[in-house]
């Protein structure tokens, strides 16, 4: 087995076998059951960064495992630019995730079922990013579903835990089953399930492309949460114990994304997606206002940034439906900023939910003065998602707007760009409500020091990132060759 | 492929008589009674693996051996070229084999063990004998048997009221099934003049079709489809639990293998057959999934789930008869060895847990967790493979289908398509739900399991349930060796249809 298949094993099972060590024998390790899931998050993270040059000199090839010979299934692995910004992503929310969870559990129980379905739940996402044919890449899909599924019904915070995450699990499932539905459409066409073989199975039924087409982007929707398939998100994001909204929202929800970018958008070349173009910018803005008037009449703080997730996908949905090249480069470069400061405002709104014991977002006032970290950086994501030049989401939303007056359709792109005000308007509500109004909270609890690291260290990363975008957009730029037939 | 069926037959018969002497007159424990019955099991099993190098074996040192035996015993009553009834019977083999070492511990408390030993030899002596045979009347005997050995079985604990009853209602609904069938025997025998299956002609005459439909009925009955499955939750609720096991994971499936295989040997239109099996199975997986979602016993609610199980595979069969795929044939099978390992897996981990916590109630799996860790991880293996959670081999026998199903884009293929995700996505609300209450649930007053780590489950136990783990990975690992197993009992229905 060669040093590059090690690596690409090496991300998924390290995560894969401390969760299975972690459900088995983490009942004898008690309190040190967080350390290893933190270091096995690491670890993995690490393995991802060594796999970097191999993907730079072009040397990588899939790694494949006969499986059912009469089906023509061959388990395949493999990590390409189109992966690269969404493994990136979720390895490193992972990471945040777990720091974010080393204080956060009171009882010690079951903690370690705790992480480890938390690391099921990143390999589910590494694995789906990483599968290179469909039987791996659902399987790992449903293993996402599953593990967050179980964190929510066990470690919900309210009585209602159990309808919450029985919606959850249905509604995206029937996302998952509108995707294996075109899949074994395509697939049965093929009778191998390579994607590169499917992909050119497809070009073989040319009727039944706008059929599949709308399955997976309406499948992807669901897992997107684009209006009106958003509906499990609001109640999932508000109700999950904070590390795992952490993950819903800034990781699992880039999966969505990935999806469309890596099926319909790379299987299918530039004139037969043109169908899709306009419904996906519509949709596109339809989610942004919405998401936007929904966080505004919000009460609870949980709940505001949880519908600006809706808002936000709307942007990289926008981005990816007109088909340029801005508009997809910056709907990827959004979905990993977003990332970014989505985990940095929750880290946010649990440290004043930690601290204030409240979540009504009329009962917090005056935070500004007793917490000048927390202000310094809640204002600081604030800025960053209202899209103020030189943070993070500055770089993509310009990219994305850019993008919009490529297209035919000027109003929907000038819609979109005045729908961003409605950002800066929730998002300033947020801040001014909670930090400079003049009322007095009465007491401040104390907070652990892991989620005071977390957040401090993803304000620098917004800098940080903001500041200086080319790296990290150079290596997106390399993902264009894989899409819409690569004729850029 | 098997040339001389009636061999593991009259063994079996034998033994069974041998284990009630011995167990009434030498007074010989549980455990023996248990590991004699399990012993003939393998015997039978590793018959029917290398039956060809016995023959050979024989043929060197004992030239005679073979004329005897098609002279002498029971000449040109059992078919012996049908795949799949030798799939089936191994299946069930290896259940019985591994039920008989399980019940050395379960019944250990239990009284007339010499009973129930015999019993379960001669249910799955009728069994194998119903699925070679070449005969009506003979499958008639036999199906008595089978059905007569699983009434008892089923209401063995018969001190408990609600199992008598159960067993009672089985018997009175089995036996007007029975009736019934031997009256479509009877109009098919008096029309024809023969019950030998290969030589009836004029299959066309009314009185030998509405024969037919008398044994589907009757089968249908027997492999619980709805309406006529109101038997099955109230039996799998209350036999033994390596009861429960056996009825839901093989012999349902084997009823309903004896009942496609006369239909289609007599020459029933396929389409016709196949709009029968769409139909029910249809239902039974609208009534298994929803019912299932109500039900506050484990045992009743796996019982639902058979039903549902038993929809699906009967969908599997179905689509294959109407478009004459080999696939989705070979996934029908394929679901059938599927379900028997999982579910009879989560009836004796189920079994497990009422021997030692006295569990029946769904909420009695909270907290039973602290009884060997590994039980649990046996059980939650089990339901994911029923829930159909890739990439365990409930899924894969699906995905099988829903291949074979989107091939041929015909309307009933999309909409068997459609009912199995649908159901598979109903069904994920109660499999869940037993997931969570073993592994996640605090512990309340009625299910404090403090003491349940000092307990030792009995290696009796252990064994199978570890033997049924390792097939379900060795599956999931490498799914193609069933899937060549399936392939030539899938290529003789094909050949029975023409």
């Amino acid at each position: 087995m060669s040093q590059q298949e090690l690596i690409k094993l090496g991300v998924l099972l390290t995560k894969l076998l401390a969760a299975l060590l972690l459900a088995v024998f983490g009942r004898y390790i008690g309190k040190k059951a967080k350390w290893v899931a933190l270091g096995t998050s690491i670890l993995s993270l690490g393995l991802f960064l060594a796999y970097i040059p191999t993907l730079k000199a072009g040397l990588n090839i899939p790694f494949e495992i006969e499986y059912l010979p009469t089906l023509g299934i061959k388990l395949s692995l493999n990590i390409d630019w189109l992966s690269f910004p969404f493994l990136l992503t979720e390895e490193f929310v992972t990471i945040f995730a777990m720091v974010y969870s080393l204080d956060y559990l009171k009882n010690g129980n079951r903690d370690h079922f705790f992480y480890a379905l938390l690391l099921v739940f990143s390999a589910g996402m590494s694995g789906t990013t990483m599968a290179n044919d469909i039987f791996l890449f659902y399987f790992f899909w449903e293993l996402m579903l599953i593990a967050s599924t179980l964190l929510l019904v066990n470690w919900g915070e309210s009585e209602k835990r159990g309808a919450i995450a029985l919606k959850y699990f249905i509604i995206t499932h029937l996302g998952s089953l509108l995707v294996l539905v075109a899949f074994i459409m395509i697939y049965t066409q093929s009778g191998v399930d390579h994607f590169t073989s499917l992909q050119a199975a497809l070009q073989t039924i040319p009727e039944k492309i706008p059929l599949i087409g709308s399955l997976f982007l309406i499948g992807f929707g669901v897992k997107m949460a684009l209006v009106p398939f958003h509906i499990w998100l609001p109640d999932t994001h508000s109700e999950a114990p904070m590390p795992v909204t952490i993950m819903l929202a800034a990781a699992m929800l880039s999966m969505g994304t990935y999806g469309i970018l890596r099926f319909p958008m790379s299987f299918l070349s530039m004139e037969q997606m043109a169908v899709f173009s306009l419904p996906m910018m519509i949709a596109g803005v339809v989610s942004e206002i919405y998401g936007a008037i929904m966080a505004l009449v919000e009460t609870d703080i949980k709940r505001i940034i949880a519908y600006s997730s809706v808002s936000q996908m709307g942007y990289i949905l926008f981005g990816l439906g007109t088909m340029t090249y801005s508009g997809i480069v910056g709907s990827t470069l959004h979905v990993i900023y977003h990332a970014i400061v989505k985990a940095l405002l929750f880290c946010c709104v649990g440290w004043i939910i930690k601290a204030t014991g409240k979540r009504d977002i009329n009962m917090i006032n005056g935070l500004g003065k007793k917490m000048p970290l927390l202000s310094a950086c809640t204002v600081l994501g604030a800025l960053a998602i209202a899209g103020v030049p030189s943070l993070a989401l500055f770089n993509s939303e310009w990219l994305i707007f850019s993008s919009g007056f490529q297209t035919p359709y000027l109003a929907l792109a000038i819609l979109e760009v005045l729908g961003s005000l409605l950002t800066v308007v929730y998002i300033l509500r947020f801040v001014g409500q909670c930090f400079f109004t003049s009322g007095e909270v009465s007491k401040v609890n104390p907070v652990p020091l892991s989620i005071k690291i977390a957040t401090v260290s993803l304000s620098g990363l917004t800098i940080v990132a903001g500041f200086f975008p080319k790296p990290l957009f150079d290596y997106v730029v390399n993902e264009l060759p894989l899409i819409l037939g690569g004729g850029w | 492929m098997l040339a001389f069926p009636q061999i593991p037959l009259f063994f079996l018969g034998f033994i069974a008589i041998l284990v009630f002497l011995m167990a009434r007159f030498l007074r010989i424990r549980n455990v023996f009674m248990a590991l004699i019955t399990a012993l003939s099991f393998l015997c039978v099993f590793v018959y029917f693996v290398c039956e060809d190098q016995l023959l050979q074996f024989l043929e060197i040192h004992f030239p005679s051996f073979e004329n005897t035996l098609t002279g002498v015993i029971a000449p040109g009553v059992f078919n012996s070229n049908d795949p799949g009834s030798v799939l089936i019977c191994m299946v069930a083999c290896g259940l019985a084999f591994l039920i008989s070492l399980y019940s050395a511990e379960y019944l250990k408390n239990d009284g007339r063990q010499h009973a129930f030993y015999p019993l379960l030899i001669l249910m799955m002596c009728g069994f194998m004998g119903m699925l070679f045979t070449n005969n009506l009347m003979t499958m008639y005997l036999f199906c008595e048997l089978t059905s007569i050995c699983a009434y008892t079985l089923v209401a063995f604990r018969r001190n408990d009221d609600m199992a008598i009853e159960a067993g009672f209602k089985y018997l009175m609904m089995g036996s007007v099934a029975s009736i019934v069938l031997l009256m479509g025997i009877t109009l098919i025998f008096q029309a024809t003049g023969t019950v030998n299956l290969s030589q009836i002609a004029n299959i066309n005459d009314l009185p030998v079709q509405i024969g037919l439909i008398m044994i589907l009925a009757s089968f249908s009955l027997k492999s619980a489809f709805v309406p006529l499955h109101t038997w099955l939750p109230d039996a799998h609720g209350k036999a033994p639990s390596g009861i429960s096991a056996i009825l839901s994971g093989i012999l349902l499936q084997g009823f309903f293998y004896t009942m496609l295989r006369v239909c289609l040997t007599l020459g029933m239109n396929r389409l016709i057959l196949s709009n029968i099996l769409i139909c029910l199975a249809l239902l039974n997986i609208l009534v298994g999934n929803l019912m299932g979602l109500v039900q506050t016993q484990t045992k009743r609610l796996l019982g639902y789930s058979t039903i549902a199980q038993m929809g699906y595979i009967g969908l599997c069969f179905a689509i294959g008869l109407r478009t004459q795929s080999t696939l989705a044939l070979q996934s029908g099978f394929f679901l059938i060895i599927a379900h028997a390992i999982a579910k009879s897996l989560a009836f004796l981990v189920n079994g497990v847990y009422y021997h030692y916590f006295n569990a029946t109630e769904i909420i009695d799996l909270q907290q039973a967790d602290r009884l060997t860790y590994f039980l649990s991880l046996a059980f939650g293996i089990s339901v994911l493979s029923l829930a159909a959670i890739p990439p365990f081999p409930g899924f894969m026998g699906k995905w099988t289908f829903l291949t074979s199903a989107f091939t041929q884009m015909e309307g009933w293929s999309l909409v068997s398509a459609i009912a199995i995700l649908a159901g598979s996505l109903i069904s994920l609300g109660y499999y869940l739900k037993l997931l969570h209450n073993l592994f996640f649930k605090p512990a309340t007053d009625r299910t404090d399991r403090s003491s349940a780590s000092q307990q030792k489950v009995s290696i009796w136990m252990l064994i199978p349930i570890t033997v049924l783990v390792f097939l379900i990975l060795l599956i999931t690992v490498k799914p193609q060796s069933i899937m060549d197993g399936t392939q030539p009992a899938a290529q003789f229905l094909l050949m029975l249809m023409r």
